[in-house]
C-alpha cells in the first residue's frame, strides 16, 4: 500500500515537473521562419512547403486558376 | 474565352485569349509547331543543330535564332553567370540525348565539366554567330520564355501564352483584373507579366544509385545540388522569370530571396523535402 501511494505521488509530480517545463517552451511565434535566409519574415508567409513573396505588381487571389507554371 | 491545349516543345502548351477567335489559338499552336523543328536540339535539321555543328566558325544565323542568342547572352549577364546556354556538353554527358520521352541514355558523368563564361564561347553579330570549337548551345528554358513573350505580342491584348510552364499574361484576364495563374501553392493574378518555375524534380531520371535532372549548375557542369526543389517567379516578362527562376535554383535559400527581392515581382520557394 505505501508502494502504491509512493508511486502515486512521484507520477504526479513527474507529470507537474512536465508541464512547468513545457509551459515555459512555448513556440514562440516571431520567431524567424526557417531557412533563416529569408531576411524579411514580415513579407514571407508559407502558406504551404514553400516559402512566398509578392510585391504590390502580383495580387494573391481566390479565383480559380486558368493555367500554372507546373504546365510540363 | 477561348483556349488551345497542344503538345510542343517537348511540354505541354496552352493558350487562351479573351475575344480572340479559335482559329488566331490554331495559328498560334501552329506557330510553336513550327518554332520546335527550327530550335530544337533534338531536331537534326533544326537550326540550332546546325549552328552547333559550325562551331568554330561564322554561321548565318535567322533573326529568331539570333534574337534567342542575344537573350541568353543577356540571361548569362543578368544571373552573374549561373544561366549558361553553353553547357550542351554536360547535357549530353548526363544522359539528355535525346527527347525525356524517349528516355535518357547512359550517362558518362566523367565528361561533364564547366564552361568557360558564355561571352567568351559564343559572339553574336547582325546575322551571324560564332560558337567556340566544342561546345554547343542548348537554348532551352530561354527558348520557351522567348518564344511565349514573342507569340503573346502576336496573338492580342488580352491573351496568356503558357509554353511548358513559360507564360506570359498580356492584358486583364477574362474578368478585367489579371489572369489568374497557379504559382507555387498559391493562386496570383498576372497582368503584362511572366512567369516560370525550375525545378530539380520535373525532367528527373535515375542511373543506379544516381539521381539526375536536367537543370546544370555551370559552377560544376554538373546537375545542380540545391537546398530548394523547387522556384517560381513572376518577372516583367517570360524570359525574365525564368532566367531567375533557375538563378535562384542554383543559388540555393540562403540566398535566394535576396537576388529574387532585386529582380523578381513575386517568388515562391520550395524547400527540397517537397
Amino acid at each position: 500500500m505505501l508502494l502504491k501511494a509512493a508511486a502515486t505521488v512521484l507520477t504526479l509530480l513527474a507529470a507537474g515537473a512536465a508541464a512547468v517545463h513545457v509551459g515555459g517552451h512555448l513556440k514562440n511565434p516571431a520567431a524567424p521562419l526557417h531557412p533563416g535566409v529569408l531576411g524579411t519574415p514580415s513579407a514571407v508567409s508559407s502558406p504551404a512547403a514553400g516559402w512566398l513573396k509578392l510585391s504590390p505588381a502580383v495580387r494573391a487571389s481566390d479565383v480559380q486558376t486558368v493555367t500554372s507554371t507546373y504546365a510540363s | 474565352m477561348e483556349e488551345a491545349r497542344f503538345e510542343g516543345l517537348g511540354s505541354t502548351c496552352h493558350l487562351l485569349g479573351v475575344g480572340l477567335e479559335q482559329g488566331r489559338l490554331s495559328w498560334g499552336a501552329a506557330w510553336v509547331a513550327e518554332m520546335h523543328h527550327r530550335f530544337s536540339r533534338f531536331e537534326p535539321d533544326s537550326e540550332i543543330s546546325r549552328f552547333n555543328e559550325k562551331a568554330g566558325h561564322w554561321a548565318g544565323v535567322t533573326s529568331e535564332l539570333e534574337q534567342m542568342l542575344r537573350a541568353a547572352l543577356d540571361a548569362y549577364q543578368l544571373s552573374g553567370g549561373l544561366v549558361h546556354a553553353g553547357v550542351l556538353g554536360s547535357m549530353l554527358a548526363i544522359g539528355y540525348t535525346r527527347s525525356l520521352a524517349v528516355g535518357p541514355t547512359a550517362a558518362v558523368l566523367t565528361a561533364a565539366a564547366p564552361p568557360p563564361p558564355l561571352s567568351q564561347l559564343l559572339e553574336v553579330d547582325t546575322g551571324r554567330a560564332r560558337l567556340q570549337s566544342g561546345f554547343g548551345i542548348d537554348l532551352g528554358g530561354i527558348a520557351k520564355g522567348w518564344l511565349a513573350d514573342r507569340l503573346a505580342s502576336e496573338l492580342g491584348e488580352n491573351c496568356l501564352v503558357n509554353l511548358g510552364g513559360d507564360l506570359f499574361a498580356s492584358g486583364g484576364g477574362p474578368d478585367g483584373d489579371g489572369w489568374p495563374v497557379g504559382l507555387g501553392a498559391v493562386t496570383v493574378l498576372l497582368s503584362n507579366q511572366g512567369a516560370a518555375t525550375s525545378g530539380t524534380w520535373r525532367r528527373a531520371w535515375a542511373q543506379g544509385a544516381v539521381r539526375l535532372h536536367h537543370l546544370i549548375d555551370p559552377r560544376t557542369g554538373l546537375p545542380a545540388v540545391s537546398d530548394l526543389s523547387e522556384v517560381s517567379v513572376v518577372a516583367s516578362n517570360a524570359v525574365d522569370a525564368e532566367v531567375h527562376a533557375k538563378a535562384a535554383l542554383l543559388l540555393g535559400s540562403e540566398k535566394a530571396a535576396a537576388y529574387l527581392d532585386v529582380h523578381a515581382h513575386g517568388w515562391w520557394l520550395a524547400p527540397q523535402s517537397r
